[in-house]
């Protein structure tokens, strides 16, 4: 092994991270290179100083902040969370459609005839008096005073 | 199935009960890797909530063909690279409050004349930590204090081992050029 290729290998070495063939070639360069075994002894030395900090706790309302914040969030996958998103908007205009369609076939099938009148027209045509709108009968008051408005015409 | 894998898989079905026990089991791992990451302890638990909103959120893209915690990892790692990123100017929170709370309490072994000495020479060497590069920091965060190996470190960070080995080595070998002049000077 060469000092470049040694030399980047040493934080390795130190991590226990080189494989066994490795760490022989590593260690047999070291013994015989006075340059790189100080480079190693340097690097030993600024390790040992590297310490972590003192570690911290969370505070106590930690997981009630995040609680807080996943509230209004779903969990689950893209799919699942499109069609919830989407859901109300087309329950309504399926809602809506199937309605229309059942009233559909309801007004066209299920009402019998009467006369060329759907029975429901005929009954709803008495009680609301809808035969003023028929053409003015020949004998009425109506009629005579219809044709007396063409004579003078 | 593995216990955190259950859990896992109940919480990406929307079960909070799962989820709190997934917080309480890793809080503290993602706390303390922040921590380290920012020297900032005001912040630590924004980025955690963060943290674990996205496990919540994301729970179901969780691939049962990798340990949880190699995932619970990488989300806390990227939370904290995106988080640098977003605020470049990372000497803004650096405290010197913090570095007199820094883990190299050793005042109790030397006269309290050197007290002074001791408080220096933790601030250069957290100074030295924090000036590291993102990603050489979280490396070697990685390694050093959370013990995890280099192909464990490969799988959160995402890259090769042999880029992981390069990263150690460039942050160690910064830190040395950092501190080694104060050996020189008697100071440590």
């Amino acid at each position: 092994m060469k000092c470049n290729k040694v030399k980047k290998k040493i934080a390795a070495y130190l991590d226990g991270e080189l494989n066994p063939v490795e760490k022989n070639e590593f260690l047999l360069h070291i013994n015989g290179c006075e340059s790189c075994s100080e480079e190693l002894e340097d690097m030993e030395f600024a390790v040992s100083l590297i310490k972590p900090l003192e570690p911290i706790k969370p505070s106590p309302y930690f997981y009630s902040k995040i609680r807080n914040n996943i509230g209004t969030q779903h969990s689950g996958n893209v799919f699942t969370r499109l069609v919830s998103l989407n859901l109300n908007g087309l329950s309504i205009a399926l809602s809506t459609l199937i309605m229309l369609l059942l009233g559909s076939i309801l007004g066209n099938f299920v009402i019998p005839e009467n006369n060329g009148y759907p029975v429901r027209t005929a009954e709803l045509k008495n009680a609301l008096n809808l035969g003023v709108f028929n053409d003015i009968a020949e004998d009425s008051f109506g009629m005579v005073y219809n044709d007396l408005l063409k004579e003078k015409k | 199935m593995q216990n955190d894998e259950i859990l896992i898989v109940a919480t990406a079905n929307g079960d909070k009960s799962a989820f709190e026990e997934l917080v309480e089991k890793y809080k503290l791992i993602v706390f303390n890797i922040i921590h380290q990451y920012l020297c900032n302890s005001s912040e630590t638990e924004d980025l955690a909530q963060e943290v674990f909103i996205k496990i919540w959120k994301y729970a179901s893209t969780f691939n049962p063909k990798y340990k949880f915690s190699t995932w619970i990892y990488r989300i806390t790692v990227n939370t904290c690279l995106n988080y640098r990123k977003a605020n470049k100017t990372s000497n803004k929170h650096y405290s010197l409050d913090q570095i007199e709370e820094s883990g190299n309490n050793d005042t109790a072994e030397k006269p309290s004349n050197d007290t002074s000495e001791i408080k220096e020479r933790n601030e250069i060497i957290t100074k030295a930590l924090l000036t590291l590069p993102s990603n050489q920091k979280m490396a070697l965060i990685l390694s050093q204090f959370e013990r995890r190996s280099y192909k464990d470190i490969a799988e959160i960070m995402e890259i090769s081992v042999s880029a992981v080995e390069s990263l150690i080595f460039r942050a160690k070998s910064n830190m040395k050029n950092q501190l080694l002049p104060l050996k020189d000077k008697n100071q440590l």
